[in-house]
């Protein structure tokens, strides 16, 4: 015969639950007496089995043995980490945007793509300086027109001034970059020139001709 | 009818952690790993030892848990008493020293899956000696899967409750008993096999 309850029974935390039943059970004794005895045999499972006689000693020299190891590799670790924060800096430092150019001419078409060579009428050009202070640049038709006059009359572009002019008249056009104190623009090129350089201001010039 | 007694653990106390905790809280980790080895040593190096099934592989895992013990103390948050933590990381580095090994494959199907044994009235295991019993019982054991046995020793070798079992395995409370009312008869069938050859 079957008793499951019996079997239930093998653990002293389930005797008060089906005791009952089991109390007025011959199979149930007899299943719960044969499981109580391999549950207290169960005890015994390994019973000669002895840890080493030296092995507190053993876990000390591993413990002293992978300690070191452990110092060495913290050393590389932070050794490692110090060079890699060291080469992201040098990575930032090569990535990092490049500033604006100090001064840059450029042509601008009719049909708006930028183009190198000789400017044609119906073009723009295009200065870009970099906005420092002090800055000047100046856009003069035939040495004698002042047709722009910057930063006053150019928009900012994050680090830099960014101004056009038309290209309406066959021409030379001349463009100044100066750096210093610029005494207000007369709208000669010779004469606003000198008086900057008068006044102890470096200056840098280009020249379009439109044909 | 009397309740068996199910070992020497029932009668630890976790008040009996206060001198190694002492010992950890003023960073006497030597100290305190020798306390804990004397204390709970014998019965985790013999839990293992049933495990693992050699003694060279148990000594090897014992030594690493007690290394790991050792490192683990300064983190010791005293959620589960010294004992049943320490049984829980040698649980851990026996399945580890288990799966490195695979000398345990599977040679018993799971009992957690085992069919119902059927129970005949006296049988051979009822008429064998203590020690025939336990001779039986080990060769049966050692064919429990892993997980199983350490329940098994667990519960009725060390004497812990289900709930600090829960801890250390990390299964339900309601599992643990399903698997060991169903081991029990199955243990009892392949001892009485045992018996009867």
């Amino acid at each position: 015969m079957t008793c499951d309850r019996a079997r239930l029974l093998v653990d002293p935390d389930d005797v008060d639950h089906a005791e009952p039943h089991v109390a007025a059970c011959v199979d149930c004794q007899a299943q719960l007496a044969a499981l109580r005895r391999i549950a207290r045999a169960m005890r015994d499972v390994g019973a000669s089995s002895r840890r080493r006689p030296d092995h507190l000693e053993r876990v000390w020299t591993a413990l002293d043995r992978t300690s070191r190891p452990r110092r060495a590799r913290s050393t590389i670790v932070a050794t490692g980490a110090v060079l890699l924060a060291a080469a992201a800096v040098v990575a930032l430092w090569l990535r990092r945007p490049a500033p604006p150019p100090r001064f840059e001419v450029s042509v601008i078409s009719g049909s708006g793509a930028a183009i190198r060579g000789d400017a044609h009428l119906g073009d723009r050009v295009r200065i870009r300086a970099r906005a420092e202070d002090a800055i000047t640049v100046r856009v003069y038709r035939n040495d004698r027109h002042l047709l722009l006059d910057c930063p006053r009359m150019c928009r900012r572009e994050g680090g830099s001034y960014v101004g056009e002019v038309p290209l309406d008249a066959v021409a030379r056009y001349q463009v100044a970059w100066i750096r210093g104190t610029v005494p207000p623009a007369t709208g000669s090129l010779d004469g606003d020139i000198a008086a900057a350089t008068a006044a102890g201001a470096q200056h840098e010039l280009r020249e379009l001709e439109v044909r | 009818m009397g309740v068996p007694s199910t070992g020497a653990g029932l009668s630890y106390e976790r008040d009996d952690d206060a001198v190694i905790l002492a010992a950890i809280r003023r960073d006497d980790l030597r100290a305190a790993l020798t306390l804990i080895d004397q204390r709970f040593g014998a019965a985790v190096y013999r839990f293992v030892r049933n495990l693992v099934g050699a003694d060279d592989l148990a000594d090897d895992v014992y030594q690493t848990t007690l290394i790991e013990a050792y490192r683990d103390l300064p983190t010791f948050g005293g959620r589960s008493s010294l004992r049943t933590w320490l049984f829980s990381i040698a649980r851990h580095r026996c399945l580890d020293a288990l799966k490195a090994s695979r000398r345990r494959a599977a040679r018993f199907e799971s009992t957690a899956d085992a069919p119902e044994v059927a129970d005949h009235g006296p049988r051979a295991d009822q008429r064998m000696t203590d020690a025939q019993l336990l001779a039986a019982l080990e060769r049966c054991l050692e064919q429990v899967p892993p997980e199983l046995r350490m329940v098994l020793l667990l519960r009725f070798q060390e004497g812990f409750g289900y709930d600090d079992i829960a801890r250390i395995t990390r299964l339900r409370n309601e599992t643990l008993r399903a698997r060991v009312s169903r081991a029990m008869p199955a243990l009892r069938a392949c001892i009485e096999r045992q018996g009867a050859v």
